[in-house]
């Protein structure tokens, strides 16, 4: 009988570069300089480290295929490297084969590590996906394009719920200008600027009703995490332990792409995988037990609907919870309290991995002035692909407790 | 101070400013009120980077339309900037004349309403 993933294993280390326009760096001296951090953070050498995961996921504009360009990077001593990769949610992937590892009692101590760097392509936006996609890309999706389909979302929704236009885009406002406002704080955040709803509001459209701040950047950064178990954290000297309550992934499986019964209206894949970490880390009404979230705001309504999608907003009652601030900072659940996608941008690779660094922080009391009070538990999500077939991932983290 | 009951308030941004995001900026150029069946419309026109964007990268020019001029600066908001009364166009036939008229001498790709 399966048990979970709970308090098996803990966080001993983690490392996160400052994320943006990191013309200075290439790809390995962002990995070497997330990793000292980590290795610091973690008091262990590195010789101590068994196995080690490595989630990128253009490798063609990145360090190349494989794991070696992180086991030569970080002159790991000849242990098993794993490259992966799940869109969005390949920096959180690697996090869960190196915890995977650890509980499994295969090895004692692992690494997880994410970097993506792509600022310096030539151009912008990500790159075509191409071959890669696999052969039935353009066939099944040949002209359309991330913000469209988000987009797409926000009517569903709106069409669902009976939302005006203009309330929608002041809610989606007031998400990023959160997001802007908690980014000012966090010296890794690629850009620290707040912007008012007003100016949020007056930006051009990219695709209705998702102008240009409902958008997030690309960027560059890495980050990375080392993990043991328990019993191991306390015999190395660490007294508060920061734990992994939950990891689970959903896939979407073909039934939003038929258009069918789904109403454009929410993500099936993160409706099943909250459900399912939450039952895992023994949480039971998620509304009151999370203490602050980083989800995937890859594009402002992402976010408003995710809020629901987590089961902590009632179906249709994330524009009101938005707006009474419930989200924001200084309100229940803080959200995107590092930034999030709008200030951080999103190098694929590292994204899962900076929102649980920043979830880690918080849990020890080292987040500075975004240190919200007294956290027990952060959830961090990832979705990768479109509101119609996507990747999802949850991990929640908290205090170790026994 | 009372409003017409349509009325809303209007901020004059400063010229010339990048508004950035993590995904491209727009930067508001020239300010201007034109008349439409004699009443003043108060327009700015800006255009729009997307360098950054994860999803591709584009840009145009874009007129804002605030809405139909009711009282002109008669107030400045906590932060000293010019605040006008405006009442701004609801009817959508109303806007989709204005946008097509706007586009076609402003040359820009997007007229939204405020």
């Amino acid at each position: 009988m399966a048990t979970g993933i709970r308090d098996k294993v803990v966080i001993l280390g983690m490392g996160c570069t400052k994320f943006g326009e990191r013309w200075d760096a290439g790809g390995e001296d962002l990995l070497v300089e997330a990793f000292q951090e980590c290795l610091q953070d973690a008091g262990i050498d590195k010789k101590e480290i068994q196995a080690a995961w490595f989630g990128s996921c253009f490798p063609e504009i990145g360090l190349g295929q494989s794991a070696l360009p992180l086991s030569v990077s970080l002159r790991l001593p000849n242990i098993p490297v794993t490259r992966v990769e799940n869109f969005c949610a390949s920096g959180t992937e690697s996090f869960r084969g190196a915890v995977y590892a650890v509980a499994s009692g295969a090895y004692d101590i692992c690494l997880a590590a994410g970097m993506e760097k792509l600022k310096d392509t030539g151009y912008g936006g990500l790159p075509e996906f191409g071959a890669n996609a696999g052969p039935r890309n353009f066939l099944i999706q040949p002209s359309i394009t991330a913000p469209g389909t988000f987009a797409q979302l926000a009517s569903g929704y709106a069409a669902k719920y009976k939302i005006a236009d203009d309330v929608l885009k002041r809610a989606m406002a007031h998400v990023s200008a959160k997001s802007h406002a908690n980014g000012v704080k966090n010296p890794k955040a690629h850009l620290r600027k707040a912007v008012t709803e007003e100016q949020i509001m007056a930006a051009p459209m990219i695709a209705h009703p998702l102008g240009l701040f409902d958008c997030c950047g690309v960027s560059d950064g890495a980050a990375c995490a080392i993990v043991t178990t328990p019993e191991i954290a306390r015999s190395l000297g660490k007294k508060d332990l920061v734990a992994v309550k939950a990891l689970q992934i959903a896939l979407s499986n073909g039934y939003e792409f038929g258009y069918n019964e789904w109403e454009v209206d929410h993500f099936v894949t993160t409706s099943i995988a909250s459900k399912r970490a939450y039952e895992e880390a023994g949480i039971k009404n998620p509304r009151e037990e999370i203490s602050m979230m980083e989800v995937h705001d890859c594009f402002s309504i992402t976010e408003l609907v995710t809020m629901e999608d987590l089961h902590i907003s009632p179906r249709g009652g994330a524009i009101k919870d938005i707006m009474d601030g419930f989200y924001d900072a200084t309100g229940k659940i803080p959200c995107q309290i590092d930034g999030g996608l709008k200030c951080f941008g999103h190098p694929i690779g590292a994204s899962g991995l900076r929102m649980l660094y920043e979830m880690y922080l918080q849990l020890l009391g080292r987040a500075g002035e975004r240190q919200i009070k007294d956290p027990r538990y952060g959830l961090t999500h990832n979705l990768g692909g479109f509101p119609f077939m996507n990747v999802c991932s949850i991990a929640i983290v908290g205090r170790y407790e026994k | 101070m009372t409003e017409p009951a349509s009325a809303a308030l209007y901020t004059h941004k400063p010229l010339g400013e990048e508004i950035r995001s993590v995904a491209g900026y727009y930067v508001l150029e020239e300010e201007k009120t034109l008349s439409f069946r004699g009443r003043e419309l108060l327009l700015v026109r800006g255009s729009m980077i997307v360098d950054s964007s994860c999803c591709g990268s584009g840009g145009c020019g874009f007129v804002h339309v605030a809405g139909y001029v009711v009282g002109w600066k008669t107030r400045r908001s906590p932060e000293g900037e010019a605040v006008s009364e405006v009442e701004p166009v609801r009817d959508e036939a109303e806007r989709e004349e204005i946008r097509k008229w706007v586009s076609e001498l402003e040359r820009v790709a997007q007229v939204q309403f405020g």
